[in-house]
């Protein structure tokens, strides 16, 4: 590791604009003529449409355009995966919330006016709120098809051999919670047409070029038609991937009036009807030796989809492929159902189905090790994945394999924890929990691209230009310190341009976890191919083989002989050229896994985490406070330090939220917790400081080593608390969240003390 | 929840007279308005449309705070909660209100909302309302007849309801705290900051000359009865009774019993009366230790 | 119901200082000050995240105390003094244009998506005004009321003690010049 730029840590560069209040968000946008939108959304959580009257809201002043799912010239039909969300309801609602109009007006509350005015005619259908009622012979049809949207099936080994000769055998049903991503932005989007009849969308995004492509499948147009710019995005962890309806709405009614339009929700609307991560029901059986030593894993995943799959099947089965854990199991067999249901849909959240299995599996890792009088950590180290070592799919990991790195740290770290376990005051209890989770890199359905395009200009300084979108997490500083690593430019000397669907390459989504190891490649691709370049000429200038050469901010001087040099601008001024320009492009090789079996190789490579908590319980009220937290993460590289801390800790405290606060409730399929202060987020008072431990097992085929981590960093801190909860009380917590009540009451079932 | 807010008439009064005859005026349609904070809320989130918004701030002396000859404290409805916590009067003679001020929300709703505002939504909830009740506080009320005094018991008339019949809460009197009283106010929600409280109890304990028995105590509920209430069969046990743990279990079982908690997002009734019982318990113990 | 027989009532001037500047817009009563700062005055710096005083996104310093924008009605900001994150930067040191807490927010790479991030630094700015040197308690305590999703807080934690421990006590943000 020689370099000067990667490995070091970089001060983003869009800081400032953010810190001064300049940065323009999709919100801040005000285009002449603009009109703004408003959605008449249905109450009942499964109806069908008997009749629209749209006539009452046109009625209303400075109302321009009212519009519903006959007005959809091309397909009414979106989702990243599966295409089975209508952009407005078409004959049936199936959630509350769902959009059945959408409005355009001079003024917010004309538009407002005008969406309550809309007259919708239902008749009322009976609904289907939980998956396991979705499921059996007779249920209510969520679709006529069927409510189970999505199977999967695992199988590896012989479980019933595996069980035979395990020692300890281990059951138990866990149950996950809805959640909501809560990015701070809510959904924006403004669409105008321009004076050429093409439509230019400027949005809160993960993915211009989806976006580009639903919004012209939804108006009948070619892509070319579009173009979608991403304005500062506050935040997405999936769900501004997860549906493009904001988009396609501002669209068709900046189509319908000619004039600009924006689309922005209310928090109501953000928390109350956009994909969510999906609640599971699971079911575990999990066999050892007295040895520790796992044998079989058998788990049946059970997940609410909602109203439609979006990324159902998707999410599911990355479930079920990380479901034994990041531990080298060699008998599995895992069945997967995602169930449609009446509640809102769920989709993309940062950890991709994999949160929820590492909440059972790791219950169920305590319970062995307090069956077998082993230690936890010691337990999980016995078992855990090493370089050779056979995944459920049957991968052989060839390599960056930093579990054992990471639960070492997390269990010093625990150990340093428990220290204080005394400590605790009269009437609480303190517990100390280690969980460990993984997570593949980049989608497991297909292989997955990047390209970036590097120009070099005449003086020198470089820009990349590359269409995976930074939404907060600094992917832009990264791409930015590669291609100045590659170029031997400061990283001063770089501008990152992603933004732009005219002009950036489809990289795919901003999510997978994918964009540092994907497009990280193919800009250090395109970097080093300019580079190639500019040594190329310099080595017909200077009559020197290129291996004797080096660039240096745009002078290139033979090794040893520093006299003997050229400029880069001179090169080009020289050959006629107005700079260099590269591309470079990766595609992440996988082989999508067995539809019978699950095996294959679904992920280049996995990033691997261990985390450990200090909790204190108040026994009298079952109030948990985190008071310490340690977070290893296994990146292969960390190529920005300061940013992989960043989203670290970011990643932690999300994880601690998903573990004891945060849940989207239903009532029959309404939300009743549509606002922050219902939706309880961690608040800086709930959270200790982050100490985080940056692992790096390098990745042979990342860039200098790098592989994913967004959401790798999120997967293991629910399960990191439930452990500690049950280390500070016995009880082993098998809903989540974990709410003071629910802990509460479980001590009391329990018999266990609450004074 | 809406995008923007219903419309409505604005009016500011420099005088409580004004305030009166702009509220008669615009009828059923009109609110008073202190800081704001939650009736912004109730018409963006819950569908509250009014005709006209009296704001009070401009009416001069209603956020003041002051110590009368007799000892008592008199501090104005529209005292802004940050004040109320932070002020050095209220902290050393009335702390427990202070603490309880701290508790609210965050300290952006703190600097806006209104001691008088927390009361006068009448929330089951309000966080200012148990301590006032433990503290004997007096509301003092001005209307057309002239100004009159509501003891806090009295104040709240159920959700969302007072006894004020369209009078303006202009401030409390609180009397000074009795000798030896030591009073702790305990919220229970599931974070540090920003709760609405699951449940919550103030309590108010005077011990006797000798230290060994209760003479005073007055416990108070929040979050589990339509409206803030007062352990009264609590407070009758523990008078005269030993202080320990046999008169505190005792208070916190009645205190339970007195609860009449509903179940909604934030928890169940069942968890809110045990929660009543253990802030109780709690509670006793700290001001007894 | 009689109250919503009324007409919109009509719009009045509101006048008010921001950021040391004298500013007038023309304003519905039922406008909140956040709408009227960001789609009449052009000041987009403090941000819509809940609408409810819930986040913290909006937060301005208004006559001297830190409140929620979206809670407050923008005729109730008549005659007022107003800072927003517009005024917090030290534009009149060209050499060093953020203030120290903004320097010191970007150097400890506190802002990620930064939708938080100008009511983090306008509720920082009021904490550090009001004490100086808090303790790491204080400072969680002092942005309690900003929820962010992306930093899970450390980095801002560490930024404000830093700023405080390197700022001389005197110093005000944004305050008319």
């Amino acid at each position: 590791m020689n370099e000067t730029v990667v490995g070091t840590s970089v001060l983003r560069r869009d800081a400032p604009g953010k810190l001064i209040g300049q940065a323009r968000y999709a919100d801040d946008l005000v285009l002449p003529r603009m009109l703004y939108a408003a959605t008449t959304r249905c109450s009942l959580p499964h109806a069908r449409i008997v009749s629209i009257d749209t006539a009452p809201a046109l009625a209303i002043p400075g109302v321009h355009a009212v519009l519903t799912a006959k007005d959809i010239p091309g397909t009414n039909a979106v989702g990243p995966v599966v295409k089975d969300q209508p952009v407005l309801a078409d004959g049936v609602v199936r959630y509350v919330g769902e959009s059945v109009a959408i409005v355009a007006a001079e003024t917010k509350d004309a538009a407002m006016a005008a969406a309550a005015a809309v007259v919708v005619v239902y008749e009322e259908l009976p609904g289907v709120f939980d998956p396991i009622e979705g499921m059996a012979d007779g249920a209510r049809k969520v679709f006529a098809k069927g409510n189970i949207g999505s199977r999967t099936r695992l199988r590896r080994g012989d479980v019933a051999a595996g069980f035979a000769a395990s020692d300890v055998i281990v059951e138990g049903d866990f149950t996950t919670q809805m959640i909501e991503h809560s990015y701070i932005e809510p959904e924006s989007s403004v669409a105008t047409i321009e004076p050429d009849g093409s439509i230019v969308i400027y949005a809160a995004t993960q993915y211009i070029h989806y976006d580009r492509d639903e919004v012209a499948r939804t108006l009948g147009v070619p892509s070319s038609e579009v173009r979608v710019i991403q304005m500062t995005t506050g935040g997405g962890f999936g769900g501004k991937f997860g549906s493009p309806l904001p988009q396609c709405h501002a669209a068709l009614l900046a189509m319908k009036t000619g004039r600009p339009v924006k689309v922005t929700w209310t928090r109501g609307e953000s928390i109350g009807t956009s994909i969510k991560r999906h609640p599971y029901q699971m079911h575990y059986k999990v066999g050892a030796r007295s040895d520790g030593m796992l044998q079989a894993v058998e788990a049946r995943l059970i997940s609410d989809t909602g109203a439609y799959l979006v990324t159902g099947n998707s999410v599911l089965g990355k479930s079920t492929t990380h479901c034994t854990g990041p531990y080298s199991v060699p008998n599995v067999s895992a069945d997967g159902f995602a169930v449609h249901t009446n509640n809102p849909p769920s989709g993309a959240m940062r950890g991709y189905g994999v949160p929820q299995v590492t909440i059972a599996i790791e219950q169920v890792m305590d319970e062995i090790a307090h069956r077998l009088g082993m230690d936890p950590v010691e337990l999980r180290l016995r078992n855990a994945l090493d370089i050779g070592s056979t995944t459920a799919t049957g991968q052989v990991l060839k390599g960056s394999v930093g579990i054992k790195e990471a639960l070492r740290g997390a269990g010093a770290a625990a150990e340093a924890f428990r220290a204080e376990i005394d400590q605790a005051p009269p009437g609480r209890r303190r517990g100390v929990g280690v969980a460990a989770s993984w997570h593949g890199t980049a989608s497991a359905r297909r292989p997955s691209e990047g390209t970036t395009v590097v120009n070099v200009m005449k003086d020198g300084s470089v820009s990349v230009i590359t269409g995976a979108v930074e939404i907060g997490q600094g992917s832009d500083t990264v791409m930015g310190m590669i291609a100045a690593e590659e170029l031997r430019v400061p990283f001063e000397k770089v501008r990152v341009f992603t933004t732009d669907s005219a002009v950036a390459p489809d990289c795919e989504a901003t999510t997978a976890s994918r964009v540092t190891y994907i497009t990280g490649n193919a800009t250090r691709r395109a970097g080093a191919e300019a580079r190639r370049q500019i040594l190329e000429m310099a080595s017909q200038d200077l009559e020197a083989s290129v291996d004797d050469l080096e660039l240096r901010d745009g002078v290139v001087t033979v090794i040893g002989a520093p006299s003997r040099r050229r400029t880069f601008a001179d090169m080009v001024f020289e050959r006629g050229m107005q700079g260099v320009t590269a591309v470079g492009s990766f595609i992440a090789e996988i082989v999508a896994p067995d539809a019978e079996t699950m095996q294959g190789i679904p992920h280049p490579t996995y990033g691997l985490a261990a985390h450990a908590a200090l909790v204190e319980v108040e026994m009298d009220t079952g109030r948990i406070r985190v008071l310490k937290y340690a977070a290893f993460n296994d990146v292969g590289r960390a190529i920005n330090p300061i940013s992989v801390i960043g989203q670290s800790s970011g990643g932690a405290v999300m994880g601690i939220g998903y573990g004891i606060l945060e849940e989207v409730q239903l009532r029959e399929g309404r939300v009743v917790t549509p606002n922050f202060a219902t939706y309880m987020l961690p608040t800086a008072l709930d959270v200790p400081a982050i100490d985080v431990g940056i692992v790096e097992a390098p990745e042979a085929t990342g860039p200098y080593g790098a592989k994913g981590l967004g959401e790798l960093a999120a997967n293991p801190g629910g399960a990191t608390i439930l452990c500690a909860i049950r280390d500070a009380t016995g009880m082993m917590m098998t809903r989540t969240p974990v709410t003071p009540e629910r802990l509460f009451m479980a001590m009391q079932e329990a018999g266990v003390s609450t004074r | 929840m809406t995008m923007t807010l219903p419309p409505f008439r604005y009016v500011v009064p420099v005088r409580l007279d004004d305030a009166l005859d702009l509220l008669a005026e615009h009828g059923p349609g009109a609110r008073v308005m202190a800081g704001g904070t939650d009736i912004i809320v109730a018409m963006r989130e819950r569908g509250l449309r009014l005709g006209c918004l009296v704001d009070l701030k401009h009416i001069p002396g209603l956020a003041a705070i002051g110590v009368g000859p007799s000892g008592s404290l008199s501090i104005g409805s529209l005292t802004p909660v940050r004040d109320v916590e932070r002020s050095a009067v209220v902290r050393d003679g009335w702390g427990v209100l202070a603490s309880a001020a701290g508790m609210l929300a965050s300290i952006q709703v703190r600097n806006k909302a209104t001691l008088g505002g927390n009361i006068c939504n009448a929330s089951p909830a309000a966080d200012l309302a148990p301590p006032l009740l433990v503290l004997d506080a007096v509301a003092v009320a001005y209307g057309r007849q002239g100004e009159r005094s509501i003891p806090m018991a009295q104040l709240f008339a159920g959700p969302g309801r007072t006894t004020l019949n369209g009078d303006i809460l202009t401030g409390f009197t609180i009397p000074p705290m009795p000798g030896g009283a030591r009073a702790v106010h305990l919220k229970h929600g599931p974070r540090n900051a920003m709760d609405i409280a699951i449940a919550g109890v103030a309590v108010l304990a005077v011990p006797d000359a000798s230290g060994t028995r209760w003479a005073d105590a007055r416990i108070a509920l929040g979050s589990v009865a339509p409206t803030p209430i007062r352990a009264t069969a609590a407070e009758a046990a523990l008078r005269g009774a030993l202080i320990g743990p046999e008169s505190i279990d005792e208070a916190a079982r009645l205190a339970a019993e007195a609860a009449s908690p509903i179940g909604d997002v934030r928890g169940s009734a069942d968890y809110r009366r045990a929660m009543i019982a253990a802030l109780t318990r709690r509670a006793l113990q700290e001001v007894s230790a | 119901m009689t109250a919503l027989q009324n007409p919109a009532p009509a719009k009045v001037v509101l006048s008010l200082t921001i950021n040391g500047e004298p500013r007038q817009a023309l304003v519905a009563p039922h406008r909140s000050l956040l709408e009227v700062l960001r789609e009449d005055l052009e000041l987009t710096g403090a941000k819509r995240g809940c609408d409810a005083g819930d986040c913290g996104a909006c937060s301005v310093i208004l006559d001297g105390r830190l409140v929620a924008s979206c809670l407050t009605l923008a005729l109730e900001a008549e005659g007022a003094t107003l800072r927003t994150i517009e005024g917090v930067a030290l534009d009149d040191r060209p050499d060093a244009a953020l203030h120290p807490i903004q320097q010191s927010f970007a150097r400890h790479a506190a802002v990620q998506c930064g939708f938080c991030t100008p009511g983090m630094v306008m509720a920082t700015v009021a904490l550090l005004e009001e004490n100086p040197h808090p303790t790491e308690q204080e400072v969680r305590q002092g942005i309690a009321g900003n929820l962010c999703r992306c930093t899970g807080y450390s980095q801002i934690v560490e930024a404000i003690l830093d700023a405080a421990n390197a700022a001389p006590a005197a110093q005000t943000a944004g305050a008319p010049r």
